[in-house]
C-alpha cells in the first residue's frame, strides 16, 4: 500500500460514508462459520424480535407498547360517544338495502355498508406523532412531517380495508321493547303502551381515537405502528353503554366493560432493497453489482435504500390472505421476488402472533 | 418503421441498423442519447433520432423549453447584482445565477471595467458549463482578447422571449436560406418598408430588438413571436410582416 | 364511466411551464406541469442528484394527508425513471392538478377522505410521465400504469380494469401497478383481501395493458383484436402515438 493507512472506528466510518460501510459489512469474508451480516449484526433475512406490552396506559380504553429493536411505539385507543343527532349527514341503514347488499355480495353481508359507516362518520381516527428526540431528524415545533402524514394515511387506509373493527361493534342501539321489559321488572309492570310500535334504532356510535406516539425511532415505522394499532385494539374494552330514554342521553356503565371484537390478525412485514452500486441507475441494460433484500431495515439502512416493500398478511385462516402490498421506489422486486416475499411475511406473522399472545 | 427519422422514446432500444458505423471516425453521441457501457445506446428524450453517417454522429432532436447552458453558447443574460469580483446574471427563470467576472470584458482592467447595474442586459458567451457548478460567462474571446460583438447592450430596445428551437434558427449564419426564417430580412427590406433596427439573439430563447423608434421595436418583436408560435412558413411570414406594418402605420 | 373509454392526452396546455400535459382516462382528468431543472432550495439540494418534487392538488379543497402519501409514492417512482444524476443540486418540480374525478354515486360521499385513492394513481402517474416527456427531461425509461380490481360476482372471481369508485367500493381487492418501458415492475400497490394467486392474475392483466409487445401493437388490425381479448387499452401504444404527434409539431423550428 502506497499512502498512509487510516483506520477509523466503525461508527465514524458509518457516519462519513454509510454506503460503502454497509457494502463492506455485507460482503466481508470472515471465518467460514460466520456468514457476512449487516452493519447492525443481523443477517439479511433476520428480523428484530418484537415485544408487546398491553394495557400500559391506565386512562385509555386500550393501549399497547410495541418494541421492535430500537423502534418503540406507544398506542392508545380512546372511545368517545357520538350521538347520531350530532352526525350531520346521518342516514340510518335500511334493512331492505342491507338484505340486497347481502345478496349482491354473495354472503359478504353488510360488509360494504359497515365499511361505509366507519368512513362516513369518521369512526376511526388514527393520529401519528413522531416525538422530538426519537430520532435526530425530527425537529421540534415543525408541522407534521411527510413521514407522519404518509404513515397515518397508510394506517387509516389499512384500518378500513382490513375491516379490523366493524361498525356494528361501535354502534349503540336503543331497543324499546327490551328496555321496557327491564323497567317492567323494576317498576312492577306499570309500562305504558303508547310507543309500543317504536322500532329499534341506533342512538350513538363509539368513535375510536387511535393515537400513536413514536417514543424512539430506528427504522421500519409502519410495521411497528400497525402492530401497535392491532395490539391496542385487541386490548380495547369499551364501557357498556345504553340509551336512557327519559334523560335522552347515552349512559355508560361504570363497572361493566366489553371487549372490542377485532377481526383477524393482519401483520405487516417490510423490507428494503440495498444496491451494491450507489451510483447505479437501476434498470437499463445488464444490472451491475449485487443487491440485498434487507428485512426489517433500521434507520441507517432506510436512508440508503430506495426500493421498499411492505406486505400485510393474515394467516388466521388456513390460506394466507394478503391484505395490502406496497412496493415502490425501484424496479428490482419483480414478480418472482414478490411471490417469494409472501413466505417471509408468513414467517413474520407467526412470530408476531406468538409475541402478542 | 425504418424511415430515416424514427421516433424514439426514453429507454427504447435503438435498431442496430440505424447506428452509423464509420470505419475511422469514432461514433459521436449528441443530446438525448446516453451510452451505457459496454455497448448500449439508449435515448433519454422523446424525439426524432437523427443520424449522420458522414460525421459518424447521432442525436435525438427534441424540443425543450428549459435552457440548459452548454459551453460556447451565445446568450442574453440579465444582471441580477454585482459582487466584489463578478456579476451574477440570470439566463432563464428559476435557475442558479451565472457568474460573469468583472474582468471578462474587452480591455477591462480593475480601473476600466464596465459598471453594470441590476437589470442591464449583457450579450455573452458561456465559458464554463458544468452540471456541478454554476455556469460562467465571458464577454471577450479568451485567446484574442476581442469582444467580437459581445458586451453590455446599450441603446433603447426591448427583450422578447421565443422558443429555444426558434432562437437556434435565428442564430444560423443564413437563417433565410437554411432555416426558412426570412422575417427579419423582410422587415428590413421592402415588405417592412426598410425598418432600421438591430437584434441580438441569445441561445437561451431571448431576442433583444433595438431601434430608435418604439414602433419598430414592437413590430419586430411581435413579428418574431408570432412567427415562432404560429410556426409560419416563408409565405406566412411575408403576410404577417405586411399585416403588422399596415396595422402599425 | 365505463372502463372502455380510451385515454386522451394533450400537450403544452400551460405555455409558461417547461412542459405540461393534460390526460384524461376512465373519468379522471389531470393536468400536469413540469419545471426543471431549476434552482433547488438549500434544504432540498442534493450534491449528486436532482431533487424530484411532486405536488398533487385535489379537484376541490387543499391537499391533505392522502395527497402527501400519493406524492411520496409518485416521487419515489418518478425519481427512478428520471435521470436525476444528470442535474445535481437542482430541482425538478412536477405539479399535478386533478381537474375531474368520476362522481361516486354513493349517497354519503365525503369530499375529503383520508384513505387511499387507488383509482386516481394511474392517471397521476401517466400525466406526470407525459409532462416529463413534454419538458424533455432526460429519463431512462417511460412508465405506464393501470388499476385493476378483483370483483366477486355470482360466486365467480373476475378482474376489472380501471374500476370506477363505485366498483372500488364493492371490489374484494384493488391494485395499482406500473411498469417501465423495459417491462420492469416499478410500482405495486394493493389493498383489500387477496391471495398470491390472485395477485398473479392481476399482474398478468396489468402487464398485458402496460407492456404489450411492440410488433403486435404496430399493426392496427392486430391491435384492435388484441384490445378485445385483454379488455383494456394498450397504454404503451397510446404513449407512443401521442408522442408522435407532439414531436412532429415540436420540431418545426429544428
Amino acid at each position: 500500500m502506497a499512502g498512509p493507512t487510516i483506520s477509523l472506528p466503525a461508527p465514524i466510518f458509518a457516519k462519513i460514508s454509510p454506503h460503502p460501510f454497509l457494502v463492506r459489512s455485507l460482503t466481508r469474508s470472515t471465518a467460514a462459520d460466520h456468514p457476512p451480516c449487516r452493519a447492525n449484526g443481523r443477517a439479511t433475512q433476520e428480523l428484530r424480535p418484537v415485544r408487546f406490552n398491553a394495557t400500559s396506559l391506565s386512562h385509555a380504553h386500550g393501549s399497547a407498547l410495541v418494541r421492535l429493536g430500537d423502534t418503540t411505539v406507544l398506542c392508545g385507543v380512546r372511545g368517545e360517544l357520538l350521538p347520531v343527532e350530532r352526525i350531520p349527514q346521518f342516514r340510518p341503514v335500511d334493512k331492505e338495502e342491507l338484505r340486497q347488499q347481502g345478496e349482491n355480495n354473495n354472503g359478504n353481508c353488510g360488509d360494504a355498508i359497515g365499511r361505509g359507516e366507519l368512513r362516513d362518520y369518521d369512526l376511526l381516527v388514527p393520529n401519528i406523532e413522531l416525538a422530538t428526540g426519537s430520532a435526530p431528524q425530527f425537529l421540534p415545533g415543525v408541522p407534521p412531517t411527510t413521514l407522519a402524514q404518509t404513515l397515518s394515511t397508510r394506517v387509516y387506509s389499512l384500518l378500513h380495508s382490513t375491516g379490523l373493527v366493524q361498525a356494528g361493534d361501535l354502534k349503540i342501539w336503543y331497543s324499546p321493547k327490551e328496555q321496557r321489559r327491564g323497567e317492567d321488572v323494576e317498576m312492577g309492570g306499570t309500562g305504558d303502551k303508547e310507543d309500543g310500535d317504536e322500532e329499534e334504532r341506533p342512538v350513538a356510535y363509539w368513535v375510536l381515537y387511535i393515537d400513536l406516539l413514536f417514543v424512539s425511532f430506528d427504522g421500519n415505522p409502519f410495521d411497528v405502528a400497525w402492530a401497535a394499532v392491532v395490539a391496542a385494539l385487541r386490548d380495547t374494552r369499551l364501557p357498556v353503554a345504553r340509551w336512557d330514554p327519559d334523560r335522552e342521553v347515552v349512559v355508560c356503565s361504570k363497572t361493566e366493560r366489553r371487549r372490542l371484537n377485532v377481526r383477524g390478525l393482519p401483520v405487516a412485514c417490510s423490507a428494503a432493497v440495498f444496491m451494491e452500486k450507489e451510483q447505479s441507475e437501476a434498470g437499463a441494460g445488464p444490472r451491475e453489482g449485487g443487491h440485498w433484500l434487507l428485512l426489517d431495515p433500521d434507520r441507517l439502512e432506510e436512508t440508503l435504500c430506495k426500493e421498499v416493500i411492505t406486505m400485510v398478511v393474515d394467516c388466521s385462516d388456513d390460506e394466507t390472505r394478503i391484505k395490502s402490498l406496497e412496493k415502490q421506489g425501484g424496479t428490482l422486486l419483480g414478480r418472482e421476488l414478490i411471490r417469494g416475499y409472501a413466505g417471509i411475511a408468513e414467517r413474520r406473522w407467526k412470530e408476531v402472533r406468538t409475541a402478542m399472545e | 418503421m425504418s424511415n430515416d427519422r424514427p421516433l424514439v422514446l426514453p429507454g427504447e432500444t435503438i435498431d442496430l441498423s440505424l447506428i452509423p458505423s464509420h470505419p475511422k471516425n469514432p461514433l459521436r453521441l449528441g443530446p438525448g442519447l446516453r451510452h451505457i457501457p459496454p455497448s448500449d445506446i439508449v435515448p433519454t428524450a422523446a424525439g426524432e433520432l437523427i443520424t449522420n453517417p458522414v460525421k459518424n454522429s447521432m442525436w435525438v432532436e427534441y424540443n425543450s423549453n428549459r435552457y440548459i447552458p452548454s459551453q460556447n453558447d451565445i446568450i442574453l443574460a440579465q444582471i441580477l447584482r454585482s459582487t466584489s469580483d463578478f456579476y451574477l446574471c440570470s439566463l432563464a427563470p428559476h435557475t442558479p445565477p451565472a457568474t460573469l467576472p468583472h474582468l471578462a470584458f474587452e480591455g477591462a482592467t480593475k480601473k476600466t471595467r464596465p459598471v453594470l447595474l441590476p437589470g442591464q442586459l449583457v450579450y455573452a458567451r458561456v465559458s464554463l458549463a458544468n452540471a456541478h457548478m454554476d455556469p460562467e460567462l465571458e464577454c471577450v474571446h479568451a485567446s484574442t482578447g476581442k469582444a467580437d460583438g459581445l458586451g453590455p447592450i446599450t441603446g433603447t430596445g426591448c427583450i422578447f422571449d421565443v422558443s429555444l428551437g426558434f432562437a437556434r434558427r435565428l442564430l444560423m449564419a443564413r437563417p433565410a436560406q437554411d432555416g426558412g426564417l426570412a422575417v427579419l430580412e423582410m422587415l428590413g427590406g421592402e415588405e417592412g418598408g426598410g425598418m432600421a433596427f438591430e437584434t441580438a439573439v441569445g441561445r437561451n430563447g431571448r431576442v433583444w430588438v433595438g431601434s430608435a423608434s418604439a414602433r419598430t421595436v414592437v413590430v419586430v418583436g411581435r413579428a418574431l413571436q408570432e412567427t415562432d408560435r404560429g410556426r409560419l412558413g416563408v409565405e406566412g411570414q411575408r403576410r404577417l410582416v405586411k399585416k403588422l406594418v399596415r396595422e402599425m402605420s | 364511466m365505463t372502463a372502455t373509454t380510451t385515454p386522451e392526452a394533450t400537450f403544452g396546455v400551460l405555455p409558461r411551464a417547461d412542459g405540461s400535459a393534460r390526460y384524461s382516462h376512465a373519468g379522471y382528468t389531470v393536468t400536469g406541469s413540469v419545471n426543471g431543472p431549476i434552482e433547488a432550495q438549500r434544504r432540498e439540494e442534493h450534491a449528486y442528484e436532482a431533487h424530484v418534487d411532486v405536488v398533487v392538488r385535489p379537484a376541490a379543497g387543499h391537499g391533505g394527508t392522502r395527497e402527501r402519501h400519493l406524492e411520496s409514492v409518485l416521487q419515489s417512482s418518478l425519481a427512478q425513471i428520471i435521470l436525476v444524476k444528470s442535474f445535481p443540486r437542482s430541482l425538478i418540480q412536477i405539479v399535478l392538478q386533478v381537474e375531474n374525478s368520476p362522481e361516486n354515486d354513493y349517497v354519503n360521499t365525503k369530499l375529503v377522505q383520508a384513505s387511499l385513492n387507488f383509482g386516481i394513481m394511474p392517471a397521476l402517474m401517466q400525466t406526470a410521465v407525459l409532462a416529463l416527456l413534454s419538458a424533455g427531461v432526460p429519463m431512462r425509461a417511460t412508465a405506464t400504469g393501470t388499476a385493476v380490481a378483483i370483483m366477486h360476482q355470482d360466486g365467480a372471481k373476475q378482474t376489472m380494469v380501471d374500476p370506477s369508485p363505485r366498483d372500488i367500493e364493492k371490489a374484494r381487492s384493488v391494485h395499482v401497478l406500473a411498469f417501465t418501458s423495459q417491462d420492469e415492475l416499478l410500482l405495486a400497490e394493493s389493498e383489500g383481501d387477496f391471495t398470491v394467486k390472485e395477485w398473479d392474475l392481476v399482474y398478468e392483466t396489468a402487464r398485458g395493458i402496460c407492456c404489450r409487445s411492440r410488433p403486435q401493437a404496430k399493426e392496427g388490425m392486430a391491435m384492435l383484436l388484441d384490445d378485445e381479448s385483454t379488455g383494456g387499452p394498450d397504454m404503451r401504444q397510446f404513449l407512443r402515438s401521442t408522442m408522435e404527434s407532439k414531436v412532429a409539431a415540436d420540431l418545426h423550428w429544428k
